[in-house]
Formats: C-alpha cells, sequence, structure tokens
C-alpha cells in the first residue's frame, strides 16, 4: 500500500466532510429564520433581533458560513438553542449510549451473520442453506421499526418479561440490540455466502484440494481470508444504513443515545445540535470507509503492491 | 445465383490499376501509458511511428508483425477511427482530421473496417439480419425494400443458412460470426476494407473458408483490402502485397512474393524461419531471435531492432536507417539483404 | 446446422414476447406468492379510490377503536377495525399502500432516470465530466442521506415535492455506478466500437444498443432499491416527518398505531404487516430475478 494511496484516500475523506458540512449549513439555513420558529408568535421585534444578533444570524449567509467554517477547526460547534448548553458537549453526552447499542448489534450481526453464511455456503444447496437464506431475506426485509414494535407487543406487552423503554440494566438492551442488528445480521449472512462461494469456485481452491490439504486446514488458511475481504467492505459500505436503523431504533425503545437527541433537536429546531450531529454522523461514516479501505489495501495483496494495475486501466 | 450477377453489377466501377485509394504520411499515433500526477508529467509512447504507407484500388495490403507491434492501431489509423498525433491518413485524397463529424460518418459508407472478436463487435440482443441491414439503415441507403432486399443478398452471399438469418450472434458458431460480421461490413458497398486479424480466433479449417470467402467477395467487388495479421501462412494465401511491422515502424513492406520468398530485413528472416514448412526435405536454417521484444514504452534507439538483430554493429544502435528501394521493395534497414 | 433453429421464433415479436415469457416459466412456489402479492399490491395502486369502503378520513366518533373482524366486538362494516378517531382502517390501508407505493415508485424512478443518464453522461464524455460525476457519486455514497433527510424534512416543513426529491436522491448513486460501469464495458466489448466504426450516432449507440444490453442490471438494481425505498418512506413517516396528517401512508399508519399498542396493537401491527409483506416479496422476487437474469451478477 503506497504512500499517495493513503494520502488519496485522506484527502478524499476530508472533502467529503467539508461537501456534507457545506451542504448541511446551506439546506438548513435556506428552510427559514431558526428564530421565528423557535420564539412564540406573540414576542416583540426587539427581542427576535436580540436573538438573531446573539446567534449571527442578523449577517450574511457567507459570512455566518465562514465563521461557522473556522470555528469547528477550534472545536466550537456552538451552543444549543434551546438551554444555552455547548452543543459539542450535548452530543458526545449521548455517544457512548448510541456506541454501546451499535457496537453490539454490530457484535450481533457478525455473530449470527458469519457462521450461518460460512455453513449456509459449505452446505449449499441444502435445506440447511434454503432455511437460512429464507430466514435472512426474512430478515433484511423486515422493517426494524416495524420489527421493534412486535418485539415490544410481545415480550413487553403479552408475556411481560422485558421493559420497552429505557436503558438502565442489559434486560434493555435485547430488544433495541435484536431489532438494530437483525437486518443487518441478515445482510452479512447472505453476502458471506455468496463471497464465500464465489471463494470456493475458484481454481486455486481446486489446487489446494489437488494438494491434498484438510478440509479444515482448506477452511481456514485460503478460503476464509479470502472470503473475508468482500465481507469487510461492505460492513465498511453499510456502516450509514446502520447509523440510519439505530435513530429510529432509539425512538422505537426510548433509548437515550444521539438518535433521540436527534429527531428531539429535529423537533425544536435546535440548528447547531442538529449540525453537530450530521457531522459526527458523516466523520463516522468517513472514518469507517477509509479505514474499510486501508483495511482493504492490507487484507488484499493486490492493492497492497501498488497502484500500477490501478492506474494503468 | 442472380445474387452473383447482382454482386457483380455493384462492382462495376472503374478499376484502374495504380490508384491511389488511402496514404498514411509520416502518421503517428502516441499513447499515454502513465497518467500525468502532480510529480511527473505523463508518460507516452508511440504505437505507430512515423509510417507512411500508400495503398492502391483493389489490391491486398497485409500487415504482419508480432503482437504489441503496432499494426492494429496503424490499421485504425488508416480507416481513419483513431486521429493521428502527428502526420496525417487521407482516403481518396482528403485527410481524415479535415472532415466534419458528419462527412466522417458518412466516410464509413466507403471505408469499414472487420474486427478480430466477431462475437464482440455483434450486439448480443438482435437477430444477425437486422445486424447486417444496420448500416444501410445508419446511412438511409435505398428503399425500406431496397434494403431488405440487399441484406438478403449480403447474406447469401457470405453463405449464412437462411435459418440463421433470425438467430442472435450467441445461437452462432465463431465462423458463422464472422460471416456475419463481413456482411455487414460489405453491405455498404465500401471500397476499403481493413480487416484485423479476422481468422485468428478461429479454428484453421473455419480459417481456410473464410480467408476463401474474403478473396471470393474481394474480387468480385473490388474492395481494396487491409489484411492485418500476424501469422504468416494465412498472409501468404490472400496478400498482394506485404508490410512488416517491428516496434510501431515498418521494416520492410514489398510484393508479398518477394517479401515472403527473399526478405531483406533480418526481422523478416526471423519471422518466416519461424513458419514450419511441411517439407522435411527443405532444409533451413533456424534464425531464433533472442529474447522478447523490447517494450513499446522505451524503444532502442537507432534501428528499433538492433536489440535482437543477428547482424547489428555499432551504426545500427545509433542511427535509424533510411527508407531505401531495391526493386519497388522498401526496406529500413543499414545492410538489408541483396537479391539472390 | 443449428440446434435452436426449429424452436427459434422467426418473427422479432415473436421473439420478443418469448424473451418476456421466458424468465417466467418454472417458477418456485414462494416467487410465484411473492408476484401475487405484488400485483395485489398494485392493483390496490391503481384503484384504491374505487374499493374504498369509507372516505379514508371519516370519522365516526361512535365507533373509536373498534377491532378488527375476528375479535370480540368487531363488526362487518369495519373488518379491519378503526382507529383512535373512528376512521375505517380498511380504507386508510387502502390509501396509504397507493400512497406509499406511488411514493416509493416515483422515488425509485427519478433516482433510476436520473443516475442511468448520468452514470451514460459520465462514461461518454469522461475526461472531467466523468471525474466530477464520480465524486458526486462518491460523496453521494458517503453521505448519511437518511439522517440529512430526516433533518432537511423537519427544517422544510410538510413539503411533497422536497419529501419527493429527498427520496429520487436517495439511491442514484447506485444506477450511476452500474451504468457508468456498464457502458464502460459495452464500449470495450465492441459492440458499440463496431456501431461507431460502421458510421452510427452516439444516440444511436447508446439508445438502440447499449441501453437494450444493459437494461436487465438496471432493471436488477430497481428491485433492489425499490423495497428500500419503501421503507425510506415509511421510516421517516414512521418519525412523522415524512408523509404527515391529513395525508397518510404505511409507515405514518403504523407512527400513529404506536401510541396505541396497549389497547389497539393492530393499528400497528396491520400496516407494518403490509409494509413487510411488500418489501419481502419484492426481495424474493428480485433475487430471482437476478439470478435468472445473470448469474454472474449474485451478490
Amino acid at each position: 500500500m503506497s504512500l499517495t494511496y493513503v494520502c488519496w484516500k485522506l484527502l478524499r475523506a476530508v472533502v467529503t466532510i467539508w461537501l456534507v458540512v457545506t451542504f448541511v449549513f446551506f439546506i438548513l439555513r435556506l428552510t427559514g429564520d431558526p428564530v421565528a420558529q423557535l420564539l412564540p408568535d406573540d414576542v416583540d421585534q426587539n427581542t427576535i433581533d436580540h436573538y438573531r444578533r446573539l446567534w449571527g444570524l442578523d449577517q450574511p449567509i457567507l459570512v455566518q458560513y465562514w465563521k461557522y467554517i473556522t470555528a469547528l477547526f477550534q472545536g466550537d460547534f456552538g451552543i444549543s438553542f434551546r438551554d444555552g448548553q455547548d452543543a459539542l458537549d450535548l452530543v458526545l453526552s449521548r455517544v457512548p449510549k448510541t456506541a454501546l447499542l451499535g457496537f453490539t448489534a454490530l457484535a450481533f450481526a457478525l455473530v449470527f451473520g458469519i457462521p450461518l453464511g460460512v455453513f449456509a455456503a459449505l452446505k449449499k444447496n441444502t435445506a440447511f442453506d434454503r432455511f437460512v437464506m429464507g430466514l435472512a431475506v426474512f430478515g433484511f426485509s423486515m422493517p426494524n421499526f416495524f420489527l421493534g414494535i412486535l418485539l415490544i407487543l410481545g415480550f413487553s406487552l403479552h408475556l411481560r418479561i422485558l421493559p420497552s423503554s429505557g436503558s438502565d440494566s442489559w434486560q434493555h438492551m435485547i430488544m433495541p440490540v435484536v431489532t438494530l442488528g437483525t437486518s443487518f445480521g441478515a445482510q452479512i449472512a447472505r453476502f458471506t455466502r455468496s463471497s464465500m462461494i464465489d471463494v470456493l469456485n475458484r481454481p486455486y481452491m481446486r489446487t489446494i484440494d489437488a494438494k491434498g490439504a484438510g478440509t479444515s486446514r482448506k477452511l481456514y488458511l485460503h478460503a476464509l481470508p479470502n472470503a473475508a475481504i468482500p465481507v469487510v467492505t461492505i460492513i465498511g459500505l453499510k456502516i450509514g444504513e446502520l447509523i440510519g436503523s439505530a435513530v429510529i431504533t432509539e425512538n422505537v425503545f426510548a433509548w437515550p443515545g444521539i438518535g433521540r437527541l436527534l429527531t428531539f433537536s429535529v423537533a425544536t429546531r435546535d440548528l447547531a445540535v442538529v449540525q453537530c450531529i450530521l457531522m459526527m454522523i458523516a466523520l463516522t461514516m468517513v472514518l469507517s470507509n477509509l479505514l474499510v479501505d486501508l483495511l482493504y489495501g492490507w487484507m488484499d495483496p493486490r492493492v497492497r503492491v501498488g497502484t500500477r494495475e490501478a492506474t494503468s486501466r | 445465383m442472380s445474387t452473383t450477377a447482382d454482386l457483380k453489377a455493384l462492382s462495376a466501377r472503374p478499376d484502374p490499376a495504380g490508384e491511389t485509394i488511402a496514404e498514411t504520411r509520416d502518421v503517428s499515433k502516441a499513447f499515454v501509458y502513465r497518467k500525468a500526477s502532480l510529480t511527473r508529467a505523463a508518460e507516452i509512447f508511440n504505437a505507430v511511428d512515423k509510417v507512411s504507407l500508400c495503398l492502391e484500388r483493389s489490391e491486398t495490403l497485409a500487415i504482419v508483425g508480432e503482437s504489441g507491434c503496432g499494426k492494429s492501431t496503424f490499421g485504425r489509423l488508416i480507416a481513419g477511427l483513431l486521429p493521428p498525433s502527428s502526420g496525417e491518413a487521407t482516403f481518396r485524397g482528403h485527410s481524415y482530421a479535415t472532415l466534419s463529424a458528419e462527412d466522417w460518418r458518412a466516410s464509413r459508407r466507403n471505408v469499414q473496417i472487420i474486427f478480430q472478436d466477431a462475437a464482440g463487435s455483434l450486439d448480443p440482443r438482435l437477430p444477425v439480419e437486422i445486424q447486417v441491414r444496420e448500416p444501410l439503415d445508419l446511412h438511409e441507403i435505398g428503399s425500406r425494400a431496397d434494403r431488405a432486399a440487399r441484406t438478403r443478398e449480403m447474406l447469401d452471399a457470405v453463405q449464412l443458412g437462411r435459418h440463421l438469418w433470425q438467430a442472435v450472434p450467441s445461437e452462432l458458431s465463431g465462423g458463422q460470426q464472422q460471416r456475419v460480421v463481413i456482411a455487414r461490413a460489405l453491405i455498404t458497398k465500401p471500397e476499403l476494407v481493413i480487416c484485423d486479424e479476422p481468422v485468428s480466433a478461429l479454428d484453421v479449417s473455419i480459417q481456410a473458408q473464410i480467408l476463401s470467402l474474403l478473396a471470393d467477395l474481394k474480387s468480385r467487388m473490388g474492395l481494396t483490402l487491409v489484411f492485418i495479421s500476424h501469422d504468416l501462412a494465412v498472409v501468404r494465401q490472400i496478400a498482394d502485397r506485404v508490410a512488416v511491422m517491428y516496434l510501431g515502424r515498418v521494416c520492410e513492406c514489398g510484393p508479398a512474393g518477394q517479401v515472403l520468398s527473399h526478405p531483406r530485413h533480418p526481422y523478416t528472416k526471423a519471422l518466416l524461419s519461424a513458419v514450419p514448412v511441411p517439407d522435411p526435405a527443405v532444409k533451413r536454417t533456424r534464425l531464433l531471435l533472442a529474447g522478447d521484444p523490447p517494450s513499446p514504452h522505451t524503444p532502442p534507439a537507432g534501428c528499433r531492432f538492433h536489440t535482437r538483430c543477428p547482424v547489428a554493429v555499432g551504426i545500427c544502435s545509433q542511427h535509424a536507417p533510411e527508407r531505401q528501394f531495391i526493386n519497388g521493395h522498401e526496406v529500413h534497414c543499414h545492410f538489408p539483404e541483396n537479391a539472390p | 446446422m443449428s440446434l435452436v433453429s426449429h424452436t427459434t421464433p422467426k418473427t422479432v415479436a415473436g421473439r420478443f414476447v418469448q424473451g418476456l415469457a421466458a424468465p417466467f416459466a418454472n417458477m418456485p412456489w414462494s416467487v410465484t406468492v411473492a408476484v401475487l402479492v405484488l400485483v395485489t399490491v398494485a392493483l390496490v395502486t391503481v384503484f384504491a379510490r374505487m374499493i374504498l369502503p369509507f372516505e379514508f378520513d371519516q370519522m365516526d366518533l361512535r365507533a373509536r377503536l373498534a377491532p378488527p373482524v375476528p375479535m370480540d366486538g368487531s363488526s362487518l362494516i369495519h373488518p379491519l377495525g378503526t382507529d383512535k378517531l373512528g376512521r375505517d382502517v380498511l380504507s386508510r390501508l387502502l390509501i396509504a399502500t397507493q400512497t406509499s407505493i406511488l411514493l416509493a415508485l416515483l422515488g425509485t424512478l427519478i433516482g433510476a432516470v436520473l443516475g442511468t443518464v448520468l452514470g451514460f453522461v459520465s462514461a461518454h464524455f469522461g475526461k472531467w465530466v466523468d471525474e466530477v460525476i464520480s465524486t458526486l457519486v462518491d460523496f453521494q455514497a458517503a453521505m448519511p442521506w437518511f439522517i440529512i433527510a430526516l433533518a432537511v424534512l423537519a427544517f422544510m416543513g410538510n413539503s411533497m415535492t422536497v419529501f419527493l426529491l429527498l427520496m429520487g436522491l436517495y439511491g442514484w448513486e447506485r444506477y450511476a455506478r452500474v451504468t457508468r460501469g456498464l457502458v464502460l464495458a459495452a464500449r470495450e466489448e465492441g459492440y458499440a466500437r463496431a456501431v461507431h466504426a460502421l458510421g452510427g450516432k452516439p444516440r444511436t449507440i447508446y439508445l438502440r444498443h447499449v441501453l437494450p444490453n444493459i437494461l436487465s442490471p438496471l432493471i436488477v438494481q430497481l428491485t433492489i432499491n425499490f423495497p428500500e425505498t419503501i421503507l425510506f418512506e415509511t421510516s421517516l413517516s414512521f418519525l412523522g416527518l415524512g408523509i404527515r396528517p391529513p395525508m397518510t401512508s404505511l409507515g405514518q399508519m403504523l407512527g400513529d398505531g404506536r401510541d396505541y399498542m396497549i389497547t389497539a396493537w393492530w393499528l400497528a401491527v396491520v400496516p407494518g404487516t403490509i409494509i413487510f409483506l411488500t418489501t419481502l416479496s419484492m426481495s424474493i422476487f428480485g433475487d430471482w430475478l437476478r439470478t435468472r437474469f445473470d448469474p454472474s451478477l449474485q451478490d
């Protein structure tokens, strides 16, 4: 993996973040005056002007944009219009809860998805394979908000064994994790299966068979590492989807993370907080994509050797 | 067969031998093989390097050489499909570069190209009859009925069974696909047809059929053919004149009989000595070339062949040989072999 | 000579019909069921207004939260029960299905057309045009579009145009990527190059030759994106941001029904089931279409 490759990817990541920040800034500013929307209808013009000055909304939009960008570089994301709290602090205080939910759901998806996908591939076209793949289609066709509601109906309201909202104990985590992880796990299973079948069908696997290598050696040493490459890529590409699902899941289960904060801030038109969250999410996505790119380069020697092939195409 | 008569009638155009139909003057084509970046300029190489060649009406010129010598690129330059980087390629006295997009498209009526990959150059989805008719549709030649009739004639002329006319290309064999491609190329009655390795993807038995079909159509329609091939056995069957290319340059060009039986350039000799002769009584000295051809990206200075040439001396690595004519036979070598 | 010639229809039209019908031979039962569901959904979308038992917003405050038919206290007048304002759930469901499907269809089509056109443009012009479009594609793929849509909708308020635009922009980059790759491949492949050499105009080459040849993978992409667009719409409406009252969509009904989970669970379960069945059927059908059209394209 050449230095140029890494630099190029980094540059692209920075540009993407800048584009997201700019896009969000202008779109949200163009939708109207947050002061007028935030304050009650009967306040006098002086109060409105006061708040406009306070939040810098009286200046031309390009000046606002410049100030916003320069402030970002100093780590200043503005203050919440609602309660005057620092937007970044507010957002960061919610991060652990979302990270806990997100990573647990990711682990849940991988722990179920990868082994099921591998076994389905090894037992291709058997009843087991068809069953697992049928389950997978069900899994990713199921809207997560509906799955969440079904779980609440079943386990909280009917069986009364799991709490339907909050985040105080490990029992609180079960349903949100299943809700968030199911669709993802189903996609991982499908993808692992096809990647695995693809690898098993390659000519070099036949060579390995011909060498007389044992089944487990063949599986762990040759098939799995090669099959893992596209699976890693797809995990990185789906992080955005996972975050989107997390927003809904947090809403269904009243999980006090970023997603709840986002829907709340959006409902109360808390511009600074919304912008901060969007930027955080974009940052997470870009970083995970970057990580996947680099991991991919490290895992696939063809990319690691250099970019010669890539440029000559 | 009435179609034969029709095709003969089509070919009743003035046919003065020796008239120049197409020509290239010092034509070069450069390709980028490494894109420019912030730290370095783009690296380019000349796939074809200052080649001048004259094509006479109704002749068959074969261009031979190893893969990568630029013969396909040169074929596309003659056909006007690629804009040259320098020099010019003309057809009937007009440089392709001076044509408007509209005129260039119109010129395709008269200049056609047959690619090696017949399957690839056919639309996989359309029945072959429609594809053979397509050039007539594109150039709006004749009425609907005329076009249909001409398509049928042409398909008969390439001897494609009628039951295959509605087939899609994947239902045809390689030889049948090439017949379709030939029919499509010839349906506008072009004057110049460039055949880029038209038979090298086919079985030997099919090769012979396609070659004799091409030779037959050529004489019936009075075509001028440029026949690009790496296979000297094939070239021997069809060519009037042969040009041998090495690393983007022509090293020898002359009447097929002379070039193939009495080569003057050491490279041609080497090429010929690699062709098996079906007569064990013939004693030959095998002339083996050392090593692979140098990369076309960084061609050797002087005579491009000197790194592998058995007779090279000092001057060969310093100066490119001038073109010289020996009995109307063009050679680019400091030490051409004299006539036997 | 050729083995296939006897089974091949002689006319172009015959071949076309056969080509259309061929993929539907030997459908597994799961695909048959999926197709039936999709046909039903399509019929509902077209004829919802005609089969409506009640106006979808007609209230009957005396019959609030009536249960659906097999349950105690249900009546055949409201076979799927009524909601908090006594509106007929069946009627609302029909209209909601119509709204959701139409929106998803429009959104998918906007994205497909936009992406396909940009893919063609990118492949045709190359150079900086290609660079710009490719950067836009990467940008779109790296943006948390659902979240941005959520924010934009919240700030823009209840605008159908904006909502449709956001849905149309969702996923366009995939068509652009697929199209660009396919067009470049088609040009490399030779038939496009050959038609160019025959004197064909770019328009002829792209519309007559390239587009029909890359249509199957694009349709497959469409079947992948369509259920995702349905989920995009229903998710936003579920959060109260997409389709809002007085209009209704499947997501909006589900979001509404969520508040009555203890007393009237069917208000959430009925629309949720319809969403699930539709996306499930589309996925099953799409999977099958994909293996049919292009076995090499399996994931």
